[in-house]
Formats: C-alpha cells, structure tokens, sequence
C-alpha cells in the first residue's frame, strides 16, 4: 500500500532540504505579520518552530503551503512552490487548525473525501485510523469527538497520504500526557524514517525533548536557528563563589568576563568551568563552589524574545 | 479533476445538506402545488401540459431557492467548520475546487429541479384524477420544460456557489440572497420601470416561459442568456476572490 506511494515524488536530491524559505515577508496592510524569514527544514529531523503568540508561526506555515500569499519572498516544498506539486498529500501533511472537519460528518467519511481528493486508495483510510488510535471512533460524528480525538483525525488526514514531510501547527493541544508521548513517539519515528517534521509549539519543554533543529521567531522576524544543543550551549552559565568575591569579581572582569552578582557568588556567560577554575587559580582566589547551569530551552527562547522586544 | 469531483461528490453525500434540501424541494413544491392546483379548481381535469403551466412556475421559484441555499452551503460549509484548509491542502489549485464544486453543485442542482417537476407532477396527475379528469403531460413541450426547470436549478447552483465564494459567512450569504430573491428584486421592479424583466428571478421565469401575474418577461432564449451570464458572473467574481486571497 505504502510503496506504491513513493513513485510520484519529486526527485529532490537526497539530503536537499525539504523546505527551504528565502525572505518571506507577509504584510496585511500596515502590519507586517512576517518579515524577511529565511529558513531551511531538513529531512531526517524534527525542526521545532518557536515563537510568542502572534509572532507569524501560523502565517509562515500557511505561506509555506500555498494558502496565504507572500508579499516577497518565496517557499519551496521539496524543489518547488506548494501549489505546483503533482500530488501534494504525498509530498506534505499538515494539520494547521484543530477544527477542520465537518461535524456532522464521520471521521471515516471526512477521511474518505480527503482520500478521493487526493487520489488515494479507500483502504489507507483505515490504516491512518488505526495509526492514531481512532478506528474505535471511525463510525462517530466528528462534531463529537474531544480535542484530542480531533488533533488525532487532524493527524490521520496529515498521514493519509504517507507524505514525505509533515507540518503542524500546536499539535500538541488538547492532548493528554500520554497523547503527548506518543505525537513525540511518532514524530521522532517519522523523521527516523528520513522523513521531515516541521512543528510549531509554545510547549517548549516539549520540544527540548522532540526537536533537533529549532527555528525561533519574533515579531516576524528569525531571532536564532539551530540545533536545540548549540542553542542551549550557547547560553549555558557558570556559576562561581568563592570567600574571596570582590577578588574573584576583580579576577573574572580583569579575564574580560562581565560576572553577576548572584546571592553569595556570581553567574557568568560566555565561557566554562575550566577557565573559570584557572583564572581563580591564576589569581589565587580559594572557590567554594563552581558549577554550570545548563538552561532549558524555554530559558533560552525566553530570553531570545525578551531581548528582541527590547 | 476526476479526483476532486469525486471528493466534492463524496461531500453532498455524507451530510445531510443535500438530503435535507432535496427533502426541503419536494415539500415546498408540495406545498405550493397543493395550493395552485386549489386555485386552479376542477377546471384542470380538461389539462394539457399547458395548464400544467403554473406547476412548472412553482417548480422554477422553489428550486431557485433551494439550489441556490445549495450551491452556497457547498462553499460556506467548508468555511464555517474549517474543512476549506485541507480542501485547498489536497488540491491546491483553487480553480479546479471551484470546477469540482461547479460540477457537483450544478449536478444536485439539476435533481433538484428534476424532483420538484416530479413532486408537481405527481401533485396534479392526484388531483386531476380524483376530480375526474385526465391530465396529458407527454409530449416534447413536457419534456422541455423538466429540462428547463433542471437547467434552472443548476444554473442558480451555480449562482449561489459564487455568492458563496464572494461572501463567505453562510448566514450572511443565505439570508442576503433570500432578502434580495423575495424583497429586492421586487423593489427594483417596482422603482425602475422595464428593469425588472432583465433581473435574474425573472430571467428564470422567462426561460420557463411564464410568469407569476403576467409580468412582462424578455424572450426564453434571452432569459437563458441572462440567467447563464448571471451564473458566469456570481461564479467569475467568486473563483477570482478565492484566488487572489489568502486563507488565514
């Protein structure tokens, strides 16, 4: 069922991006809601979007598959604009919305005219059902089920057509601790499979744990992208105290470090324990405590915003 | 195409809009018929297809409604439950969903006129026979008059699906259609002299052939042209706003 699938893509080169955004910029009327955002989102890994409310995350993925317009700028989905894709529920799944299904339509039929929509066999239907846990459901009026049960149709539509990239929008609402786990599950697996996941979320403890590359947003704008690790790396601290604190202090800034004042030691960016161990040594300064602290990504996309709304 | 006709199709068919106005056609017509045939009394047993006229009116007004309410809920539907998303996600040539659309629209369109002939029909071959008469509705005028009175219901399918695309809200697109079909029209009719004839309503009725009250109507092959312009212009605006806009 599935390989039958994979005939009609695009032949991007292996390891070519799966999506690449060069300057899109959207303007509704005086509002610039995206402004010159270039990104790249590569196959084989899970890309997490971050940014604050209203940053224009929904606006990007939406230029992204062709149903907003840029102002400038372009997308590319696997070589080419959304629009001109042969057999796009192939090339991408997205799930932007928690409610986009008729109500009083089954989950089945919505499935079903998705399906038709997109050429594809009746008999995915309910595989991508059993896939997200659904089939029990499959019968039901969609207007009944609970936001999870919704984020979970959302999914199946997305898989229907066992795509090579998957984008979503908060996928994350509405489901339970164990509905988390297994969207991290499926994901990680997804992107396992050479696959591509763009994601966008504010649950950023989440993401820490699911996402290898992140793109961070403000105001429209690319404020830092990267893996979550260098990301984090780059704002680690390191903590120091010593009996001895206006010495150390003295020692730390005569190094070019800028330490601050931190209860009974100092917090410093920009360097390791390692050198902050052979500076004190250097200076003589006994220590009483030297340790690292290594930020979650929330930190650092807390501080990343904070700085960019300065 | 094939593809997204079918998806289309597959949507009429798993609500129960279309059902419900299919539902909604034959009681209308029923009704109306019940009380037409009560006008036109005992005299209709001596009816050819001619006198069957009025039944062909009343079939025209109620699909006129109905497939228009029709051609608009096949887009407002998606808008309002957020179903336009995935829609355009699968085909995101926004010109060939408004094709699909057309065709399906058009198609109920067309059964509901064919249902609201047979309800009529059906109403008066009752009547005629329980007053003792005989009514003889074979012949080519029958037969194209039920093609007129489908080719009416696709055409304001057609109209409605545009109006859809134009406004979007389906109550502000329903009500606003039904205010100018039952108040509107009529003003403009009664304000400019010789205007009311070239309107839509009445280009309906022209291609029919008849008219309510002996309105004056243009020729039925100008009534044709107008109704299809009509339709070509609701669905031109309308597939241009889809488009040209964003979905957001």
């Amino acid at each position: 069922m599935t390989t039958a699938l994979d005939t009609a893509m695009p032949t991007a080169p292996v390891g070519s991006p799966a999506i690449v955004a060069r300057d899109l910029t959207k303007r509704f009327g005086d509002v610039t809601a995206v402004d010159g955002l270039s990104f790249e989102v590569l196959p084989g890994r899970v890309t997490g979007f971050l940014g604050p409310n209203g940053a224009g995350k929904s606006t990007t993925l939406r230029m992204i598959l062709g149903l907003v317009h840029p102002t400038e700028g372009s997308a590319a989905v696997l070589g080419m604009p959304y629009e001109s894709l042969d057999e796009p529920m192939r090339a991408v799944g997205a799930v932007l919305e928690t409610q986009s299904f008729h109500p009083l339509r089954t989950g089945r039929n919505h499935l079903r005219v998705l399906a038709a929509a997109g050429g594809i066999d009746d008999a995915r239907v309910d595989h991508v059902l059993a896939t997200v846990d659904l089939s029990h459901a499959a019968g039901r009026k969609a207007g009944g089920y609970s936001l999870g049960m919704r984020q979970r149709l959302g999914l199946a539509a997305a898989l229907l057509g066992d795509p090579r990239i998957l984008v979503l929008d908060e996928p994350a609402n509405g489901l339970d601790p164990q509905g988390i786990r297994w969207l991290r599950d499926l994901l990680r697996g997804f992107a396992a499979d050479g696959r591509a996941v763009l994601v966008s979320s504010h649950l950023l403890a989440e993401m820490d744990q699911l996402a290898d590359d992140v793109i961070v947003i403000d105001h429209g704008r690319s404020v830092r992208q990267g893996t979550v690790r260098d990301l984090t790396a780059a704002s680690a601290r390191v903590r120091v105290a010593s009996p001895a604190a206006d010495e150390l202090a003295r020692a730390l800034r005569a190094a070019g470090l800028s330490p601050i004042a931190d209860g009974d030691g100092f917090t410093v960016a920009g360097t390791d324990p390692d050198r902050l161990g052979a500076i004190a040594r250097d200076a003589g300064v006994p220590l009483s405590e030297l340790s690292t602290s290594a930020p979650t990504l929330e930190d650092v996309f807390l501080e990343l915003t904070e700085r960019s709304h300065r | 195409m094939k593809d997204t006709i079918r998806a289309e199709w597959r949507k009429l068919r798993t609500t129960r809009t279309g059902k419900g106005l299919l539902a909604a056609t034959v009681a209308l017509t029923a009704l109306g018929a019940w009380g037409t045939l009560h006008e036109m009394g005992p005299a209709t047993s001596t009816a050819s297809t001619i006198a069957a006229l009025p039944l062909f009116l009343l079939a025209t007004w109620s699909v006129s409604i109905l497939a228009m309410v029709l051609g608009i809920r096949s887009v407002t539907d998606e808008v309002r439950h957020g179903s336009l998303v995935p829609t355009l996600l699968a085909t995101p040539d926004r010109r060939r969903v408004v094709g699909a659309k057309l065709a399906v629209a058009g198609a109920a369109g067309a059964v509901l006129g064919l249902a609201a002939i047979a309800t009529g029909t059906a109403f008066a071959m009752i009547w005629t026979a329980t007053h003792g008469g005989m009514l003889a509705l074979g012949g080519t005028a029958f037969a194209i008059l039920t093609v007129k009175v489908a080719a009416v219901g696709a055409a304001w399918a057609a109209i409605g699906l545009g109006i859809g695309l134009i406004v979007r809200h389906q109550v502000a697109a329903i009500v606003g259609a039904l205010v100018y079909l039952f108040v509107v029209e009529d003003l403009i009719g009664g304000l400019f002299d010789g205007v009311a004839k070239f309107l839509p309503g009445s280009a309906a009725d022209a291609f029919i052939g008849m008219s309510a009250g002996g309105a004056e109507l243009v020729a039925p092959v100008v009534g044709a042209m107008l109704l299809a312009g009509y339709a070509a212009l609701s669905m031109g605006v309308g597939t241009e706003r889809l488009v040209r806009g964003d979905i957001s």
